[in-house]
């Protein structure tokens, strides 16, 4: 499993540890039950801790516990489940969440639109190329909507494209 | 119409670039059929039955003489000379190679044009009034809207993967043309008490397997707030619409599970927790857009005042003038509609040459502009009076004139099982055989305004639910069988068609139309509609004719071949 964030390639420091698996040291990731059954013995080993979240868990049963994650994993089930989207979107723009968020099993096709929806890390597909999958993050793409990635709608940037079209050439008139 | 800038060529660009490395990850096997399919769908690429099928959209159905010409270039080089026009103002290839897709894109794009996301389960073309802009009865052009919905729509990174596909329909007209209420979300225009512009918003309407009326989620929505609040829609939908059975995953299912109040409940609340500034529009951002829409200026070329030609002149062009024209809201031109509805060819197909032909008819008498309605056919909206003979005689060349629009001829008909690999049963074969019943131009006047609709599958493309008329091929056993509905209407008193009875083999099917038509023409009183004699009498005297002399043939199917 290859990680990358949206710049390079990084050592994965996290395990995603089953809900029957022993905990062990280091830093890992538990499933939003275990979270819920065993948050007190999570938070009391003082190593970093995060929560796997399913397509169907509601990222508002997470929201009051954000500020003591340091990593939210996203599982999509599948590559056509697009409910992950609107959780990442939720998370950093309605819960204000500033950790990692982790998409799991990423394919390349999706990454840009994963980045836009707020996923800063990525860990790939097995079958997917890490070079070609950093390749496609580093690629500009023209968007249209704003998303979690400060973009903003294109009607507004075009017309401060005018603004800054017309201040030109008054600067440009006013130097001559 | 709306021209692209840098930020929409760039956007087109960049997604040709995409698909062509995908299709080249496919041919080098680094991408299984599997993990292709969703790729290829949501650039328009349907694997059919025979071929690769594009479908290329047609924003709110808007089109110029330049992208037809394009059109038609493609459907020479990469197709067999020939293209079809759909049920939601697009155009489809039927036989491009997969190794040609990315160059077809390339030249689309030099054209203004693409097929992003008109498959798969995102967000699809958005559809409008193909009279936008020149219908006497329009409160205001929903088209600048279309354009800020198409721009928000496309690409959008959280709704690229929605449960199922998800149509959107704009209308600004007292009159619905849209069928407004059978999209996932329906808007129409309208101004408040203080004079604002809005939109009335419907929810959770569709045809396919189980149709559904669109249920009121707000009865005005400010016009500036647009694209908040469907954003807002969206994400419920996304999180909450089911994504364990196909046939249950449309918004339609949600609204009806979970009821209108309790889905209202949870947009409001989605929509509260949203930041509204990033996705409100602008006064000077949406008179932007609309400066694209601005009116054909009856300045810029001068009209002679007076009287339309006179239909005397030529018995075939009163017809026409009758039947394919509508009234304009400038008095000195007429709106045009060109039949793709000639009986000898399939509904809503046009040769190359006959888009070429458009295309310099659409310069010469049409500001270079064109649509596609949803009705299979196309529309020269701004036609002056004095041109009306010369394009009746350049279109009735080309075989465009018939004059039917409206009539028992004028068949929406999806591609069927010739083309189609969802499909069950032709319906192309279907629509020829009604043609072949009703030959006679004066019959159908006699008839009036009748809606057959024909789709080969449940996915309803032809919107057979929503037919005065409305015909449906099953398969039953390995053979091509045909239900038959009655008294639907997609336009305002939305209605879902009521069923006449056991299913019909294909050889039977125009009889029985027949049989529906002539229990009509006898029970009409006067002009009145075929909606207003169902209403009237019901299911009843139709099904009694219709079923009469079948009793004994019904057991027997007979091949499709039989009508073709």
């Amino acid at each position: 499993m290859h990680l990358i964030t949206r710049h390079s390639i990084r050592r994965n420091q996290w395990r995603h540890v089953a809900d029957e698996e022993a905990l062990g040291s280091g830093n890992v990731t538990v499933s939003l039950r275990r979270w819920r059954l065993q948050r007190e013995t999570l938070l009391a080993r003082f190593r970093p801790v995060g929560v796997r979240l399913q397509p169907d868990d509601a990222v508002a049963d997470i929201a009051a516990d954000l500020d003591r994650l340091d990593l939210l994993a996203l599982d999509f089930g599948s590559f056509a489940d697009g409910r992950g989207y609107s959780q990442a979107r939720q998370l950093r723009q309605q819960f204000g969440y500033r950790g990692e968020l982790r998409a799991l099993q990423a394919r390349r096709d999706q990454l840009q639109f994963l980045a836009r929806c707020g996923f800063d890390a990525f860990e790939l597909h097995p079958r997917e190329d890490t070079d070609a999958a950093l390749a496609v993050l580093k690629r500009s793409a023209t968007a249209y909507q704003p998303a979690a990635d400060g973009q903003s709608l294109v009607f507004r940037r075009r017309r401060h494209a005018q603004f800054e079209h017309v201040f030109n050439s008054i600067e440009g008139a006013r130097r001559r | 119409m709306y021209r692209y800038d840098h930020f929409d060529h760039s956007l087109v660009q960049e997604r040709v670039r995409e698909f062509r490395d995908q299709v080249r990850r496919r041919l080098a096997g680094e991408l299984s059929e599997d993990e292709f399919k969703p790729l290829r769908l949501r650039n328009g690429l349907y694997l059919q039955r025979h071929a690769y099928m594009l479908r290329v959209a047609i924003p709110y159905g808007l089109f110029s003489s330049r992208q037809l010409r394009a059109l038609a270039g493609i459907a020479r080089r990469y197709d067999r000379g020939f293209a079809h026009f759909t049920t939601r103002q697009n155009i489809q290839f039927n036989w491009p190679q997969l190794e040609a897709v990315p160059d077809i894109l390339e030249e689309l794009a030099a054209v203004e044009m693409h097929a992003i996301q008109t498959s798969g389960n995102c967000i699809r073309n958005i559809t409008s009034d193909h009279l936008a802009g020149v219908a006497a009865d329009e409160l205001e052009d929903p088209r600048p809207w279309c354009e800020i919905l198409r721009q928000w729509s496309t690409l959008h990174p959280e709704f690229y993967w929605l449960p199922r596909k998800f149509k959107i329909a704009v209308t600004g007209a007292a009159r619905d043309r849209t069928a407004l209420r059978f999209h996932d979300i329906g808007l129409r225009l309208v101004h408040n008490a203080d004079g604002v512009t809005g939109f009335e918003v419907w929810v959770g309407g569709g045809l396919g397997r189980a149709p559904a009326i669109a249920e009121r989620l707000r009865d005005f929505l400010p016009g500036t707030q647009l694209l908040s609040y469907v954003e807002a829609i969206l994400r419920v939908y996304n999180l909450h619409g089911r994504r364990d059975n196909l046939h249950k995953a449309r918004i339609k299912v949600l609204v009806q599970a979970m009821g209108v109040d309790r889905l209202r409940e949870q947009v409001e609340a989605a929509w509260q927790a949203m930041d509204h500034a990033a996705l409100a529009l602008d006064p000077a951002e949406l008179a932007a857009m609309q400066r694209h829409f601005t009116p054909v200026s009856p300045a810029r070329r001068p009209l002679p005042v007076g009287p339309p030609p006179d239909p005397r002149a030529h018995p075939g062009f009163a017809h026409w003038l009758r039947q394919n024209t509508r009234a304009h809201k400038d008095a000195d031109r007429r709106i045009v509609y060109v039949s793709l509805k000639h009986p000898g060819a399939p509904p809503g197909d046009i040769t190359a040459a006959q888009m070429e032909a458009v295309a310099d008819l659409a310069d010469r008498y049409s500001h270079g502009e064109l649509r596609a309605s949803h009705e299979q056919n196309l529309v020269l909206a701004h036609v002056a009076n004095r041109d009306l003979v010369p394009l009746w005689r350049a279109l009735d060349a080309q075989g465009l004139a018939t004059a039917n629009i409206g009539t028992v001829q004028d068949m929406i008909c999806c591609p069927g099982i010739d083309f189609c690999a969802l499909a069950n049963a032709a319906s192309i074969p279907v629509a020829r055989g009604i043609n072949q019943r009703f030959e006679h131009l004066d019959e159908l006047y006699r008839l009036g305004e009748v809606r057959i609709k024909i789709s080969g599958c449940m996915n309803a493309c032809g919107h057979h639910h929503v037919g005065d008329i409305g015909i449906l091929g099953v398969d039953k056993h390995g053979e091509q069988w045909y239900q038959v509905t009655l008294g639907g209407s997609a336009s305002d008193g939305s209605r879902i068609g009521t069923r006449l009875g056991p299913a019909l083999p294909a050889g039977a099917v125009a009889d029985a139309v027949a049989a529906v038509l002539e229990v009509f023409a006898e029970q009409r009183s006067g002009e009145e509609s075929f909606a207003s004699v169902f209403r009237r009498l019901g299911v009843k005297p139709f099904k009694e004719l219709v079923y009469a002399p079948h009793h004994e043939t019904l057991d027997t199917p007979q091949p499709v071949a039989a009508c073709s």
